[in-house]
């Protein structure tokens, strides 16, 4: 009782407990909420951000730069299967030339009417 | 109309103008960081009395725009160079000709790369004051984004630790507002059939169906958001914690004192006029979110032991009040009409008085932070104390702005306050106590903050022998500020005498635009398909096909 008397009737003690302490409480959640809420909603975007522009360069480059590629692959490897009718031999070459002309000649008078 | 022009356009340009020829200073002459400095402050203080000739035209008692100018700009978008003030834009172009002034010479503590840094300075300075006097949608778009850039560069290179983070975090959340905000303008322009002119498609906008009431809440949705991320209100303020404290002290005081501004501005200058049908349809909401926000802000101000967040926090908390300010529309459910308009506009008019009041002493709080800082090199706190010993003046002048960011009645903040939550009574008699009991919270704050750092018996943090005095320039501009302060706390009426007549004629057009509307669209009932009351979404009436 006469502690009760002596300290103000507690009634510092008691606004420290029933305000000042409740009030510091929930400016913690406050905080808390803006940092582990909001502030990682928006790092979790930014990040998706960020891997979405990572899979898009993946994408890009196997993907649509392999389109690009195979066609040059294509272009080369098709060069490269003619060269095989470079034989430099002279007179396979003349051979040819022969046989075409036949050919021709025979195909000429296939085709063409007769009249 | 050639002296509007030039008047108007010098204002927001000769910025500009003084930022190339600083390029043309040579940084390696022993006097030329100061030259350049003095050049600088020479600029802004000639703008600042460019604000004040600007003022000194306008005539108070006239409610629509004055001093209009009218280019043609881009003749094939139907865009033109529109400028104009009125009693809304006038003071913030006050407010931003003076803490720009002020901010300037605030800057005397960037010590590095201080030619790039003042060029940037003023190049922010023409994008607010272009955001404020422009008349045009477009206009408005661009100067809206030209404040982006330099507000980058500020914060990230002359900034704090982490300042490529809050400056990335500021930068890409803005644009993201600005980009909703795009949005809705082409939303306005593919509607009204290419018109940019802002108080053209005001004009418009009681015509149902030119802009539907569902596009009205469409359009008004993203535009707030875009402005409530600038504003900024909860849950879109966290990039303001992050870039305040990285920003250097100057910045902080131009970002806290007029860019937070321009969210409010564009809520009253666009979002509402625009869509009078939306701004009714999200009032309850934004009256409960601005609530939230003051008690949210002072909540995580309270938690705080960083000096410059817990003033960044306290801003969110002030400009919840601006929000409730503007948004307290109570109408009559079945006719549509305006109940209790007198104090629809006592919340409007005490939205644009409490943000000129918070301009001022939320820039003169993150300056008395920045002094402290410059000395001392940290902001715990814990760590401070003892300092009205030391630095008497400093100290006094703080206590002196630090009240009037409390809203002690006889400074500046109180005014703001008091008229938002005497208008929200009327409107919702819950939310005005929630906002009320966020003054409690605010003085519990701030003045802990003035407990812990300024009294008490001895400083026994780092840096003890570097605490001196204020300097000349120093306190000039605490000095200013707290003036001003003051002034505004006593004669309030000097800037209510400037915006009553424009925010009167506001609110009437928006209530009659919005009854207009109400017939024709009947009570709102909410969103059930089987009312035929209410918006219908129909997607014709988003893009524009008639």
């Amino acid at each position: 009782m006469h502690t009760f008397l002596t300290d103000k009737w507690i009634f510092d003690s008691a606004y420290d407990v029933m305000f000042v302490r409740p009030a510091h409480v929930v400016a913690r959640w406050a905080q808390a909420f803006d940092k582990s809420v909001l502030d990682s909603l928006l790092h979790r975007v930014s990040k998706s951000m960020v891997d979405i522009s990572k899979w898009d360069r993946k994408f890009d480059e196997t993907v649509v730069d392999r389109l690009v590629n195979v066609v040059g692959e294509l272009t080369f490897s098709a060069g490269r299967s003619i060269k095989g009718l470079q034989t430099g031999r002279l007179r396979q070459y003349v051979m040819f030339i022969a046989f075409g002309v036949l050919g021709l000649f025979l195909a000429l008078f296939a085709f063409l009417p007769r009249g | 109309m050639q002296n509007d022009t030039v008047l108007l356009s010098l204002t927001i340009f000769l910025p500009t103008i003084a930022a190339f020829f600083l390029a043309f200073f040579r940084e390696d002459s022993p006097g030329a960081v100061s030259a350049m400095r003095n050049f600088a402050a020479a600029a802004t203080a000639a703008t600042f009395m460019l604000t004040l000739m600007v003022l000194s035209k306008f005539d108070s008692s006239v409610a629509g725009m004055q001093m209009q100018v009218s280019h043609e700009w881009i003749p094939s978008w139907n865009a033109y160079y529109r400028l104009g003030v009125d009693g809304i834009s006038m003071p913030l172009v006050l407010l931003t000709g003076l803490i720009s002034f002020l901010g300037m010479l605030a800057s005397w503590s960037i010590t590095k790369q201080v030619k790039g840094y003042l060029i940037l300075f003023l190049l922010l300075e023409t994008g607010m004051l272009g955001v404020f006097l422009a008349l045009d949608f477009l206009l408005f778009y661009v100067f809206w984004e030209v404040m982006l850039l330099p507000m980058y560069f500020l914060i990230g290179v002359w900034g704090g630790p982490r300042r490529e983070y809050a400056a990335i975090k500021f930068f890409l959340y803005t644009l993201a507002g600005g980009v909703l905000m795009l949005i809705a303008m082409l939303m306005f322009y593919f509607n009204s059939g290419s018109v940019f002119d802002l108080t053209e498609l005001a004009k418009l906008a009681s015509n149902g169906s030119v802009f539907s009431p569902t596009m009205q809440v469409i359009a008004f949705v993203l535009l707030f958001i875009g402005f409530a991320i600038k504003l900024p209100s909860f849950p879109f303020h966290t990039w303001l914690p992050d870039a305040h404290v990285e920003a250097p002290t100057p910045i902080s005081m131009i970002l806290a004192g007029v860019l937070l501004k321009m969210g409010g501005y564009g809520i009253i200058r666009i979002a509402m006029p625009l869509c009078p049908y939306g701004a009714q349809y999200a009032a309850y909401a934004l009256v409960a979110i601005g609530a939230f926000s003051i008690i949210y802000g002072a909540f995580a101000a309270l938690a705080q032991t960083d000096f410059k967040r817990m003033v960044a926090y306290s801003s969110v908390s002030h400009m919840g009040y601006v929000l409730i300010g503007l948004a307290v529309w109570k109408i009559n459910e079945a006719t549509g009409e305006t109940i209790g308009k007198q104090f629809w506009n006592m919340g409007v008019n005490g939205a644009m008085f409490q943000m000129l009041a918070h301009g001022i002493s939320s820039a003169g709080m993150f300056f008395m932070v920045g002094v402290i800082y410059d000395r001392v090199h940290h902001r715990d706190l814990n760590k401070f104390g003892g300092l009205m010993q030391k630095m008497p003046l400093y100290s006094g002048l703080a206590v002196g702005l630090f009240f009037a960011g409390l809203g002690l009645p006889g400074l500046c903040g109180f005014i703001g306050e008091v008229f938002v939550v005497l208008s929200t009574w009327n409107y919702s008699p819950l939310l005005a106590i929630i906002a009320a009991s966020g003054v409690i919270l605010t003085a519990g704050y701030i003045l802990w903050t003035i407990q812990r750092v300024y009294l008490g018996p001895e400083y026994k943090g780092p840096h003890s022998e570097d605490l001196s005095e204020m300097n000349q320039r120093e306190t000039f501009i605490a000095a200013t500020l707290l003036a001003f302060a003051i002034l505004l706390g006593v004669l309030p009426n000097t800037m209510f005498s400037l915006m009553t007549p424009t925010t009167d004629q506001l609110t009437t057009s928006m209530a009659s635009a919005y009854e207009t509307l109400h017939k024709e669209v009947g009570p709102v009932k909410g969103t059930h398909p089987d009312n035929e009351g209410g918006p219908k979404v129909s997607l014709n009436e988003i893009s524009g096909d008639h």
